[in-house]
């Protein structure tokens, strides 16, 4: 039942139905509804021409009926007079009669299949008979007339009639047709947007627009203030990251000079190698700020290729094998084999293989600085359908869940003594050099299955998206 | 050595001149890319050193107009651009290293000499065996002896100790290192380097033996037999 709430497809399926529905309907009381039409409209024909008849023959008699019928026989109407004589019949006629009677039209209950005069409709011919019992007052005799409508006078009306029931049905189709079209056009754009909003969010590219064709009216309103909205965006990031480089620039220049200077002094005094090395280590950080700042706004933008992960990992456990060793801690990397996942070569991933050791640098320096001696620390690679994902746990003792959401903010650390060195910086650029790759980082805490965190857990997502390759 | 800086920015321009001065090397310094096109076609320079942004024609025109008038001079391109792919784009102009500003002088220097050095006959080390003083490294079998004692090196620890050996009495930095032997480029900012070298240390200076591997301070490591 999920489809009833997609306005699209519920409106169109309810709607289809209830045109379903009304159609049908027609179809199955078409019968009916002629048959209605045929008393409202030939019934009182007959009738009329009937009571003119018995009128005739109260005033003038049977000679002037005969006459009359005579003259009167044409297309519309078919006349039938003749005496009766079936004597039960007659027997049953003269026990209604009284000195008032004129005619005997209903049908005396006791008798009634014998007393068929009633008006009625033939099924088969959609044709009107009224049939009524005279008394012939002179000649002591009863006559039976009928009085039919011919059948072919009102074919035409009646097919009128079918014509409009279909026109009705067709009405309705074209309405449901209509507003299929409508509702496809209105999606287009709709998907428009949402193909545009993606482009935005996956290659942060803000030059994206959507297309308004000769679009008017509140939609064609809708997708240019949605234009505008993105135009008014890519300025501002235009404008922020001119000023960060503005910022770089005013300071990183005097900065640079002074850390010169101070190298130069260097030679001859050598106590002043300690300031120099830290405003290296200043300037380190003002470049890396500027660097994340740089990665989220498209302004560093690597190429991306095929990069095999379990090459990368390999290089990884190669540099920082010793760097665990000498702590006391343990570095397991099980790279992917291709039997254990589904897809070819699924430890290539799209990526850029030198944005991506600096990430798994840092994160490899984290897992080094914060697991205590004895800790293990695992690194995995899992594949599923287009996603390959990189698993970083610990023994670090995780984080407490509150502060998981802010370990990427930038200058952010988890220890707020800040003993242990590093610019707190490192998992803001893993997250903006991820994101610039197509990827994610998400963070969590490692638990047993009782529920004990032990450690933290960092997932990098990859999307093997082969059309982002650059 | 004889350097050419290209530099538009006074300051930097100076700071290079200066040091290479104090370290007894000679410099010239040009303003831009069509000047230090100019001054590289007349003089025979042992390195060029340019910066990467420039007015009027900026770095990555003036190493391709020089490489294409036939000039190899080994250029080293100093930018402050640090995306991983202006380095790719620098060195794929025709520069032969790339450091990102501020950079430390003594990384300067280091990767210069290692520079100037690749020049004369820019042939590769092919040389079978690497020797400095009682250690050897031999290429084809992949030994290492110190006093013709076998050490048990790893891949990696090989490679560093090659590198070494073919830039005996030379700075090596960590930057130097981690693209060398790990073919990726970036300033770590930690340890990580310390701990190899520290690895390799302990396998070729053996107790009782002349310290070959040295540390210099603020800058990297030298292979080199001190009295």
């Amino acid at each position: 039942m999920s489809w009833i709430r997609d306005p699209f497809r519920s409106t169109l399926i309810i709607y289809s139905t209830l045109v379903v529905v009304a159609i049908s309907m027609l179809l199955l009381t078409r019968e009916t509804l002629n048959i209605w039409y045929l008393e409202e409209t030939a019934l009182p024909l007959v009738e009329e021409e009937a009571a003119t008849l018995e009128e005739i023959w109260q005033d003038e008699g049977l000679p002037e009926v005969r006459r009359w019928i005579k003259d009167n026989e044409n297309d519309v109407f078919q006349y039938q007079l003749q005496p009766v004589s079936d004597p039960l019949l007659i027997k049953a006629l003269d026990a209604e009669f009284t000195t008032d009677t004129q005619s005997i039209e209903l049908i005396p209950e006791s008798d009634e299949a014998l007393l068929d005069d009633e008006t009625h409709l033939d099924d088969e011919t959609n044709v009107f008979t009224v049939e009524l019992y005279l008394p012939d007052l002179k000649t002591e005799r009863w006559y039976f007339l009928a009085v039919t409508l011919n059948s072919d006078v009102f074919a035409g009306p009646l097919r009128l009639f079918n014509l409009l029931l279909l026109a009705i049905a067709l009405v309705l189709l074209a309405g449901l047709l209509l507003s299929y079209l409508m509702l496809r056009k209105v999606r287009r754009h709709l998907n428009d947007i949402n193909h545009t909003a993606q482009t935005i969010s996956k290659h942060r590219d803000l030059s994206a627009r959507i297309q308004q064709g000769n679009l008017s009216g509140p939609l064609a309103d809708t997708l240019a203030q949605i234009n505008d909205m993105i135009a008014e965006l890519e300025q501002s990031v235009l404008k922020s990251r001119q000023q960060a480089d503005n910022i770089a620039h005013d300071l990183r220049t005097p900065l640079t000079n002074v850390q010169q200077k101070l190298q130069q002094l260097d030679l001859e005094q050598p106590e002043l190698c300690e300031i120099e090395q830290q405003l290296s280590r200043l300037l380190h950080t003002f470049n890396l700020l500027l660097r994340i700042n740089r990665l989220e706004t498209n302004g560093e933008n690597p190429p991306l290729e095929a990069v095999n992960l379990n090459e990368l990992l390999a290089d990884i456990e190669d540099l920082y094998l010793p760097v665990f060793e000498d702590q006391d801690k343990h570095l397991m990397v099980l790279p992917l084999l291709a039997e254990d996942a589904t897809g070819d070569q699924p430890y290539r991933v799209s990526a850029n293989r030198d944005l991506l050791f600096q990430v798994l640098c840092n994160l490899m320096d984290n897992a080094s600085k914060y697991n205590p001696p004895g800790a293990t620390i695992t690194v995995t690679l899992s594949s599923s359908g287009a996603n390959t994902e990189l698993i970083i746990s610990d023994e670090s003792g995780g984080v407490p869940p509150e502060l998981l959401d802010n370990l990427c903010d930038r200058f952010f650390r988890a220890d707020n003594s800040r003993q242990a060195a590093g610019n707190g910086l490192g998992l803001s650029f893993v997250k903006a050099a991820m994101q610039q790759m197509n990827g994610s980082l998400t963070l969590s805490n490692q638990t047993t299955p009782n529920g004990v965190v032990t450690g933290l857990k960092v997932n990098l997502l990859f999307t093997s998206d082969q059309s982002s390759y650059k | 050595m004889k350097a050419l800086i290209v530099e538009d920015n006074s300051d930097q321009a100076q700071f290079i001149y200066q040091s290479f001065q104090a370290e007894g090397h000679q410099a010239d310094i040009a303003e831009d890319g069509k000047e230090g096109l100019l001054c590289a076609l007349q003089t025979s320079y042992d390195l060029i050193i340019t910066d990467r942004m420039m007015p009027r024609m900026d770095g990555l025109q003036f190493i391709k107009a020089l490489r294409a008038s036939g000039n190899q001079t080994p250029v080293m391109i100093v930018s402050a651009l640090d995306s991983v792919d202006e380095r790719v784009k620098g060195l794929r102009s025709g520069g032969d290293d790339y450091l990102i500003k501020p950079f430390a002088f003594s990384e300067l220097l280091a990767r210069a000499e290692i520079l100037c050095r690749r020049q004369p006959d820019s042939g590769p080390d092919e040389e079978p065996v690497l020797q400095l003083a009682d250690l050897r490294l031999e290429l084809l079998t992949r030994r290492a002896l110190r006093d013709e004692q076998v050490i048990q090196l790893n891949n990696r620890e090989f490679q560093i100790l090659e590198y070494f050996l073919q830039n005996p009495g030379r700075v090596i930095t960590r930057t130097m290192l981690l693209e060398r032997v790990w073919n990726h480029h970036f300033d770590p900012q930690t340890n990580v380097i310390d701990v190899h070298i520290s690895r390799l240390r302990k396998k070729i200076d053996l107790p009782g033996y002349t310290p070959l591997l040295h540390t210099v301070r603020g800058a990297g490591y030298m292979l080199e037999q001190r009295p």
